[in-house]
């Protein structure tokens, strides 16, 4: 006997996710899923943004990691509501574990829930997490290839942030390529250039997050 | 490697499917793998065969076929089957382009068989 289904496998995981994006949604908090390599500067980023946040701008954290609560200690000092995820050793987040995470957040008193996925290029990109935005974050370490190599997350990306500009002169770093690949993946695709070590170019990035928590906030 | 939480994903669907039919062995599954949602046939497997030892789909046919990647194109909407990473227009020569296809992993169907009453008490 045969029975017929047709039905994405990613289903369940989809239709968690888009009870997350209704309730961030209803609660008016814009949420960012953070997709980068290991290393990259994601914790970093949080913690620039959250210390250079403007008043009354409230935020929450997600934490997604392999192992340790390191993440979630290093954002502690900020004062503002975390979570860590330890996924023991899985290479991603997955919808039910933001959800039961937002268990923990009273949602009316944010305006902005970042979720740290898990440093990895590939598989974090097959996973609805109910996110607002997609932010692919890559540091000029890594080299100008990584758009090339992985592009689905560029294809899929609201925005890529290059972090480690402070370190141009001293690593092998094709700025015309990078940007090129990443408007060939995806045409018109923001690129904020900046440095968590410098703080070069955190302005542009906070401007780009509080218009879009505005967005939510008015939507 | 998100085989594994995609093969899980897969027999969650798959054990949803199957309820309501009684006792039966699960003897195939097919399943649909979209070239652009980064899947590896090969650890697919692996996964599959890990994750299935000592369940009822243990032993069943996995089916696998690779549906090509097709692309709308967001200038002059040709659709397109893509050659490269870098999407281009074969009609106008845009770049990009919004997917219209290969992006799932979709479960089409199950071959199931009736678990005879005798073979199942002596399972049991």
């Amino acid at each position: 006997m045969q029975i017929d289904i047709v039905q994405k496998v990613m289903k369940l995981n989809d239709d968690i996710a888009q009870k997350v994006r209704a309730r961030l949604h209803a609660a008016g908090v814009l949420s960012l899923n953070l997709i980068s390599a290991p290393g990259s500067g994601k914790t970093t980023l949080i913690e620039r943004t959250l210390a250079a946040r403007e008043q009354g701008l409230r935020a929450a954290i997600i934490e997604g990691d392999p192992e340790t609560a390191r993440d979630a200690e290093r954002i502690a000092p900020y004062g503002v509501p975390v979570v860590q995820i330890t996924t023991s050793g899985a290479c991603h987040l997955e919808a039910n574990l933001v959800s039961d995470a937002l268990d923990r957040f009273d949602l009316s008193q944010l305006d902005l829930l970042i979720i740290e996925n898990v440093g990895n290029l590939v598989c974090p990109v097959e996973f609805d997490l109910g996110e607002t935005k997609r932010v692919a974050l890559v540091s000029t370490a890594e080299g100008h290839d990584k758009p090339a190599k992985y592009p689905k997350l560029f294809r899929q990306a609201d925005l890529v942030v290059l972090n480690k500009i402070d370190l141009l002169p001293h690593v092998e770093f094709d700025m015309q390529i990078f940007e090129q690949d990443v408007h060939r993946l995806q045409p018109g695709m923001p690129v904020l250039k900046l440095s968590c070590q410098t703080g070069e170019g955190l302005d542009a990035w906070l401007q780009w997050l509080h218009h879009a928590v505005d967005e939510i906030a008015h939507a | 490697m998100h085989e594994f939480s995609l093969v899980s994903c897969l027999l969650e669907n798959a054990c949803d499917a199957v309820a309501g039919h009684g006792d039966v062995r699960v003897t195939g599954i097919s399943v649909r793998v979209g070239s652009l949602c980064q899947v590896v046939p090969a650890l697919f497997r692996t996964a599959f065969e890990a994750a299935t030892a000592g369940t009822r789909f243990e032993g069943a046919r996995l089916a696998l076929t690779t549906v090509p990647a097709l692309v709308r194109c967001a200038g002059c909407a040709a659709t397109f089957h893509p050659g490269d990473v870098f999407w281009v227009c074969p009609d106008c020569g845009a770049p990009g382009g919004e997917v219209v296809e290969g992006d799932d992993l979709i479960l089409e169907c199950i071959e199931l068989e009736p678990v005879y009453e005798s073979e199942a008490a002596h399972a049991d």
